[in-house]
C-alpha cells in the first residue's frame, strides 16, 4: 500500500477525523484541570453514566419519532445523555458532601449503578416490537451503533456530528480561556481562591458541565467505557514533562491531538480497519504515557528551570531541610 | 468601661482593665460574642476579640481549640452561629471580596507543592479579585508581582516552579501572594510550622519589617507559643472559649495550663481552688484519654521561654 492510499483511506472518514481532532483538543485542555484536581474518578463516573443516558435517549427514541429526525435527532439524544451525566455528577457531589458516604465510595457506587441501569435498559429496548418511523427518517440504531457508544467507532460519522464536536470544542475553549486564571486558582487551592473572591462553585459546575459535554460528544468515537482515558492520560503525561502550568497545557493538547489523529489514521486503514477505535486511541495514549514515564524514571531529566542554578546560596537563609515537617 | 479586678474566671473574657480601654487606635477586627458549632459540637463559645490597628495579635491554643475555626470565621469561609464579626466595618466576606483589605497566608500544607506552576503565577493569583472577570492579568499585575516578591526577598526566584522551593521560601511565596493586593490586615495560619529555628527567627523578623513597611495589622494563629510571644503585642488564648486576651507579658502559667492542657472540666476545677502546676498535672492525668499528652510536653517546654512569667493574678 502506497503512502497515497494510506491517506486516501482517510477520505472516507473525513468527518471522523474532524470530530476526533476537535474532541482531542477539548480533552487535552480539560485533562490538565481534571488531573491536577484529582478528578479522574469523578470524570470516569460521569463518562460511564453516559451509557445510562444513551439508553434513556434510545428508549425515548422508540416512542417519540422526533428523536430520530435526520438532523435534530442526534442533538436531542445528546442533550438527554448530557443531562443524565450532569445529574449523576451532581448527585455524586451531593451524596459525598454528607457524612454518611465518602466521595470515593459514592463514585464507586454511582459509576457501576449507571452502567448497570444503562445495560438493562439497552436489553429492554431489544425486547420491544418493531415500530415504523415516518418516511425520510434514517433507520433506527442497530446493535453495531450501540456498540459504538460503548467502545467507539468511526464509521458513518455525520456532518451534524462534526458541527456538534467543533461547537463543543469552541465552547470549552472559550469558557476555559475567559476564566483561565479562575480555573487555575481553583485547581491550585479551592479555599484560597474562594477567599480571594473566585466563585469556586461556579467554576466547579462549569468543569463538571464541560466533562459531561466531552463525554457526550466523545462516546460516539471513543466509547463511554474509555473516554476517561482522553481526559486523564494527556494531563498526567504532560505533568511529567513540565513544571510550568502553561507548558503543561500545551503539552497535554499536543499529546492528545497527535495520539487521536494517529489513532484515526490507523483505524482507517486495513490492519486495524475493523477494530473498535476507542481501544486504539487508548493504547496509543498509553504508549505515550509509558514512554514518558520510562524516560523520567531512567534518565531523570531535570524539570526545574532554576534561574539561579540548583544549590545556590539562599540569600535570606532558609531552613536547612527544605521539606522538613514538624519542629 | 468600668474597672473590673482581674479574676481568673473559667470562661474568661476580654481583660477589661487592660489596653482595650487605654490603648489608642481603632479596632480593625471586631469579633463579638461569636459561637460556632460543627454539627452541634461546639468549637467556639462566646468569643470576643478586638484587634487594634497596627497591632499584632497572636491567637494561641491547643489543636482542636478552635483557632482555625475562628480564622475561617474572620475570613468569611464559615458563618458564626451567633454573635458577629466585622472587619473594618464590613462583614468578613465583603472585606475579603473588597480585595484591598484582607490578606491571608494559609498553612503551607494546604497546597500540593508538586503542582506545575511558577512562583510568578502563584503570586499573581493573589490579584484575581481586582482583575475584571474574563480578563487576563495585565502588565500592572506583573509589576505588582515583582514588587511583592521584592518585599519578601524572593524576586530572583520569580520564574522557578514552586516544587523546587524550600519550606521557608514557600512561606514567603504565600506572603507575597497575600501582600500583592496591598491589604491592611494580614491573617496568618500557623506560619512557623515546619520551619526550623533559624528560619523561624528570620521569618518573624521579615514579618516585623513587612508590618512597618506596609503599615499592616497582623493576626497570627499558632500553637507555637514561643514565636507568638516573640512577635505579638497582643495574645488571645483560645480553647473553645477565650481564656486570655491581652499583652503577652501578662500571660501566666495558670492561663497556659488552662489553655493548653486541661479540658473544660479541668478548667472549672482550676478555677475553684488555688491550683498550681502539680494540681493541674493531676487534673491532666485524670483526663489523659482526651489526648492532651502531646500538648502537655509542648506547654512544659514552652513555659520556659524568653519571657518572664508573671505570677498568676488573683484577687
Amino acid at each position: 500500500m502506497s503512502l497515497q492510499d494510506f491517506f486516501l483511506n482517510l477520505g472516507y472518514n473525513k468527518n471522523a477525523l474532524f470530530v476526533g481532532l476537535a474532541l482531542a483538543a477539548t480533552c487535552g485542555l480539560l485533562s490538565v484541570f481534571i488531573v491536577l484536581r484529582k478528578m479522574a474518578m469523578i470524570s470516569e463516573s460521569v463518562a460511564h453514566s453516559g451509557i445510562g443516558g444513551y439508553a434513556i435517549a434510545l428508549l425515548i427514541g422508540y416512542y417519540v419519532d422526533y428523536f430520530n429526525h435526520p438532523s435534530w435527532g442526534p442533538i436531542l439524544s445528546q442533550v438527554v445523555t448530557a443531562v443524565f451525566c450532569l445529574v449523576t455528577a451532581f448527585v455524586i457531589g451531593y451524596v459525598a458532601k454528607g457524612k454518611h458516604v465518602s466521595e470515593d465510595s459514592a463514585i464507586g457506587i454511582f459509576l457501576v449503578a449507571s452502567v448497570a441501569f444503562g445495560l438493562l435498559l439497552l436489553r429492554f429496548r431489544t425486547t420491544l416490537p418493531p415500530r415504523a418511523l415516518p418516511a425520510g427518517y434514517p433507520p433506527r440504531p442497530r446493535v453495531a451503533d450501540v456498540e459504538n457508544v460503548l467502545f467507539g467507532g468511526i464509521t458513518g460519522v455525520s456532518q451534524m456530528e462534526v458541527f456538534i464536536a467543533v461547537g463543543a470544542m469552541l465552547l470549552v475553549f472559550a469558557i476555559v480561556f475567559a476564566l483561565y486564571n479562575e480555573f487555575v486558582y481553583t485547581t491550585l487551592d479551592e479555599e484560597m481562591a474562594r477567599i480571594n473572591g473566585v466563585r469556586t462553585s461556579l467554576i466547579n459546575m462549569l468543569l463538571l458541565g464541560m466533562i459531561a459535554l466531552v463525554v457526550v460528544v466523545g462516546s460516539r468515537m471513543v466509547g463511554a467505557i474509555m473516554i476517561t482515558a482522553l481526559m486523564v492520560i494527556p494531563g498526567a503525561t504532560a505533568c511529567m514533562i513540565s513544571r510550568k502550568f502553561n507548558q503543561v497545557v500545551v503539552a497535554s493538547l499536543v499529546i492528545c491531538v497527535v495520539s487521536v489523529g494517529g489513532g484515526i489514521i490507523a483505524a482507517s486503514n486495513p490492519p486495524l480497519g475493523r477494530y473498535p477505535t476507542g481501544p486504539i486511541f487508548v493504547m496509543i495514549l498509553f504508549l505515550v504515557f509509558v514512554s514518558v514515564w520510562v524516560i523520567r524514571k531512567v534518565f531523570k531529566p531535570k524539570l526545574e528551570a532554576h534561574s539561579d542554578g540548583a544549590g545556590s546560596p539562599e540569600p535570606l537563609g532558609e531552613d536547612a531541610h527544605p521539606h522538613a515537617h514538624g519542629h | 468601661m468600668t474597672f473590673v479586678p482581674l479574676v481568673p474566671l473559667p470562661h474568661t473574657h476580654v481583660d477589661a482593665q487592660s489596653d482595650l480601654g487605654t490603648h489608642q487606635g481603632v479596632d480593625v477586627v471586631c469579633v463579638h460574642g461569636v459561637s460556632y458549632a460543627y454539627d452541634h459540637k461546639p468549637a467556639l463559645v462566646n468569643v470576643t476579640i478586638h484587634v487594634k490597628q497596627g497591632s499584632t495579635l497572636g491567637i494561641i491554643g491547643p489543636n482542636g481549640g478552635g483557632k482555625s475555626t475562628l480564622l475561617k470565621l474572620m475570613l468569611g469561609v464559615l458563618q458564626p452561629d451567633s454573635g458577629n464579626i466585622t472587619i473594618l466595618g464590613k462583614s468578613p466576606r465583603a472585606a475579603c471580596l473588597d480585595g484591598g483589605l484582607v490578606g491571608y497566608v494559609p498553612q503551607r500544607h494546604t497546597i500540593d507543592w508538586t503542582f506545575p506552576i511558577t512562583v510568578r503565577q502563584v503570586v499573581r493569583l493573589g490579584r484575581i479579585g481586582q482583575k475584571p472577570l474574563f480578563k487576563w492579568f495585565s502588565a500592572a499585575d506583573n509589576a505588582a508581582v515583582k514588587e511583592s516578591l521584592n518585599a519578601v526577598g524572593m524576586s530572583e526566584h520569580i520564574d522557578r516552579p514552586i516544587g523546587g522551593l524550600s519550606g521557608g521560601q514557600q512561606q514567603r511565596v504565600f506572603i507575597a501572594r497575600a501582600l500583592i493586593s496591598k491589604p491592611k490586615i494580614l491573617f496568618l495560619d500557623e506560619p512557623t510550622t515546619g520551619i526550623d529555628q533559624a528560619g523561624q527567627e528570620q521569618f518573624l523578623q521579615l514579618l516585623d519589617e513587612l508590618k512597618k513597611q506596609f503599615g499592616l495589622t497582623l493576626v497570627m494563629v499558632s500553637h507555637d507559643l514561643r514565636s507568638v510571644v516573640a512577635v505579638c503585642d497582643r495574645v488571645a488564648c483560645l480553647n473553645k472559649t477565650l481564656h486570655y486576651h491581652d499583652r503577652p507579658k501578662g500571660l501566666s502559667k495558670d492561663v497556659l495550663f488552662r489553655v493548653f492542657q486541661c479540658d473544660m472540666d479541668a478548667v472549672l476545677d482550676t478555677h475553684s481552688g488555688l491550683h498550681d502546676h502539680t494540681c493541674c498535672e493531676h487534673d491532666h492525668e485524670g483526663h489523659e484519654g482526651a489526648g492532651c499528652g502531646h500538648d502537655h510536653s509542648a506547654a512544659n517546654s514552652l513555659a520556659k521561654p524568653a519571657f518572664s512569667l508573671a505570677p498568676p493574678k488573683r484577687k
